[in-house]
Parts: structure tokens; C-alpha cells; sequence
């Protein structure tokens, strides 16, 4: 973990972990490749994220996602019709994630010790 | 042979500068290389396509033209690669522009004195997506009405063919105000007034919304009516099956986008995908 968080694009990830974004993004694709315009409703409906998903964010950091190397991108060339550029998680965006899991579930851990502390110490006084 | 250096594009008058940027860096890199570039409003371009005009980038502001005007007989695949929002667009001299806000600009527009305008919506979908607008607002505002009222003081010559040529009178001064593309603004340099997200057809999430929105157009054949929902806005680009140069329209579909194209948009003010 610690040689994990030496990677500037964890640090980056690290910074904003509060705002959810990262980690909703890297959560939806974990499960399967989805274009920005999916991106963009998954993010609304799921509520994850505390930062407005308006296309400029959710696209600025697919692609900042890109040259970190946590995503890969390619346009759906297969069929005939509309094409869009299509995000998948690479093997370094799955390690991302499960420094994301790693970091929610250490800020839970406070939260419910600080909650606990609350209830006993303040509360029930 | 003189014919392989040349290529065609036609495109929606709000992508000039993008398109231009990306024929520039292309020429770079092949100094032979000749353009003939040609900007319409969207509807207008696709409509010359289905008349047999010959190009070999077709570049438009609504993914959903390669659709209804053109697949499959004239395009089979589109690359929808841009977003982008519409605004109000104003000069430093327009009147009312010191007061105007996201609460009260279609009051500000209602007054005697202030002129604005629209693209028209048959030929240009900045149209469409302006009357979309329109009802959208009377809805998110609570203003039983205000589509009408906006209709009826936007009339004959304040209807411009394509959002491109309303931006330039805006910057003249010739209008007060009209209803634009965000890229089409910051191309121009203009000031703008942001719309909420519900009304800007800007984002996904609020499909929904846009959709209770709709405007009726000429369809396909002479005489024909089509009714179109509101929806998010999208920029596409494809080489039309009867391109002349296929090989220079590829280089150039690839370079605008690629990482490159995208840098490119961006700086243009649109959202590259």
C-alpha cells in the first residue's frame, strides 16, 4: 500500500477521496467498459459522488484517469452508427480502487470510533 | 490527381475554429495538402449531402442528423466526440447586460427596447435547441406563457441561418443578445450568461428533463414533419460513403480524435469525449 500511494496519480486520488469522484468512476468501471455520457447519468443516480457530475468534470477527469494509466480508452469502431469513446479499468485502475476501498473504509473506521466516542462520552452523559 | 490533395469538409458553422486548427496541424505535417472548407447550419449541411454534394469530412452539431437525414444510404458510421451547452450570448454595449442574471433574462429580453436572436431551426440545430430552451424555461421558471412571448419577439430577420453569422451581430452590436453555443462565444470572445443545467441542454443526467421538450421540423422528404425531443447537446463527425480522398479524411477523422483533437477542442470550449 505504502509503495501504492508513492504513485503521484494515488496521491491525486488520495487528495480528493472526500469528493468521491475517483473512486465512483473507478467503482462503475470496475464492473464494466462505459462511455463518458453513461458516466455522466451512473454518477447523478448513484449519488457516490459530492462534486455536481457535469460533463466537463466527469470527461477532464476520464482523461486525467487516461494518462495516469487507470483507464484505457478506445472508440467503438465495431458496429455501424454512433460511435463513442468507450473507458475501461486497467490493471493499475484496479489497484486504484482498491486503494480507494482502503481509504473509505479507514475514514469509516474513524467516523464510527468518532460517532462511538459521541454516543458514550457526550450523549448518554 | 490534383483532386487527392484537396480535402472537402463541410461543417456546422460552430466548429469553424476547431475545424480550422485541426486543417492547419494536418497541413503541417503535409505542406501539399489543400482545404476547402464550407460551414452551414447542420441541417443545411446534411440536406447538401443528400443532394449529392461530394465531401470528404462531414462535421455537424447534432449526432441525431446522421440518423434521421443520412444512414445508411449516405453514412454508416459517426463519431459523436463533443458536448457543449447554450447560453446567452451579449456584448459590453448590450442593453440590460449589467442587470441580466439566470433569474431574470427572459424579462430582460421582453423589454421594448432589447433585441435578440435565434438560428433557424429548420436549417440549424441551435434552433431547435433554442425553442427547446424556450419551453424548458417555461417550466423550470414557473412561467405559464414565456415560450410564447420569446417566440413572438423573435421573428423574421432576428431568425439567422446559422448560430455562427448571430454571433457575429451580437459582436457587432447589431443584436443585443442571441441564444448560442458556449464554443461559439468563446470563438468569438463574446460575454455570456450561463443557463441552469436543466434548461442548458448541457448534461446527461438530465435527459429526462430535456425530453419533455420537442420541436416539430421539415423531415426528410418535401412536405414531411418530424418531431425531435430535447436532449443533450453532441457534436459528430463521419466520411460520407461517396468521399473522394479517403485516406487524407481518415488522417484527419484520427487527428481530431485523438489526444490532440481533443486539446484542440478544449481550447475552442468545447468538451472533447
Amino acid at each position: 500500500m505504502k509503495e501504492e500511494a508513492q504513485n503521484p496519480a494515488f496521491a491525486y486520488i488520495a487528495g480528493r477521496i472526500d469528493k468521491m469522484l475517483v473512486p465512483a468512476l473507478l467503482n462503475f468501471l470496475a464492473h464494466k467498459p462505459a462511455h463518458g455520457y453513461e458516466l455522466i447519468q451512473k454518477i447523478n443516480e448513484s449519488g457516490f459522488s459530492e462534486i455536481e457530475a457535469d460533463p466537463a468534470t466527469i470527461y477532464r477527469n476520464l482523461r486525467r484517469m487516461e494518462e495516469d494509466g487507470l483507464v484505457l480508452s478506445q472508440w467503438e469502431t465495431e458496429h455501424t452508427g454512433p460511435a463513442r469513446r468507450s473507458y475501461q479499468l486497467s490493471p493499475e485502475g484496479h489497484q486504484a480502487l482498491e486503494y480507494c476501498v482502503q481509504l473509505i473504509s479507514d475514514k469509516v473506521n474513524n467516523m464510527t470510533a468518532f460517532l462511538d466516542q459521541y454516543r458514550q462520552e457526550v450523549k448518554e452523559r | 490527381m490534383i483532386n487527392q490533395q484537396i480535402l472537402k469538409i463541410l461543417h456546422a458553422g460552430a466548429l469553424r475554429k476547431p475545424v480550422v486548427e485541426c486543417a492547419k496541424l494536418l497541413q503541417e505535417a503535409r505542406p501539399e495538402l489543400k482545404f476547402q472548407l464550407e460551414s452551414y447550419g447542420s441541417r443545411a449541411c446534411a440536406r447538401q449531402v443528400r443532394e449529392g454534394k461530394v465531401v470528404d469530412i462531414l462535421a455537424l452539431a447534432d449526432p441525431m442528423l446522421f440518423a434521421e437525414l443520412l444512414g445508411p444510404e449516405y453514412v454508416d458510421k459517426y463519431y459523436i466526440f463533443a458536448n457543449d451547452q447554450i447560453v446567452l450570448a451579449y456584448n459590453e454595449f448590450s442593453r440590460g447586460s449589467r442587470e441580466i442574471n439566470a433569474r431574470n433574462w427572459f424579462d430582460i429580453l421582453l423589454r421594448e427596447e432589447v433585441t435578440f436572436g435565434r438560428s433557424n431551426q429548420h436549417l440549424d440545430p441551435c434552433g431547435y435547441r433554442t425553442l427547446m430552451v424556450w419551453q424548458l424555461s417555461e417550466q423550470y421558471y414557473g412561467r405559464p406563457g414565456l415560450f410564447r412571448q420569446l417566440d413572438q419577439r423573435c421573428r423574421g430577420d432576428l431568425i439567422y441561418p446559422k448560430s455562427y453569422d448571430l454571433a457575429s451581430d451580437v459582436l457587432v452590436g447589431k443584436l443585443d443578445y442571441a441564444f448560442e453555443y458556449l464554443c461559439v462565444v468563446n470563438q468569438f470572445g463574446l460575454s455570456y450568461l450561463s443557463l441552469p443545467e436543466k434548461i442548458n441542454l448541457s448534461n446527461p443526467a438530465h435527459v429526462n428533463y430535456y425530453n419533455r421538450s420537442a420541436v416539430s421540423l421539415q423531415g426528410k422528404n418535401s412536405g414531411d414533419m418530424i418531431t425531435i425531443p430535447g436532449a443533450p447537446i453532441e457534436f459528430a463527425i463521419a466520411i460520407p460513403k461517396n468521399a473522394e480522398n479517403l485516406i487524407l479524411a481518415k488522417d484527419f477523422l484520427d487527428l481530431i480524435l485523438s489526444k490532440k483533437g481533443q486539446q484542440i477542442l478544449e481550447d475552442c470550449g468545447l468538451i472533447p469525449y
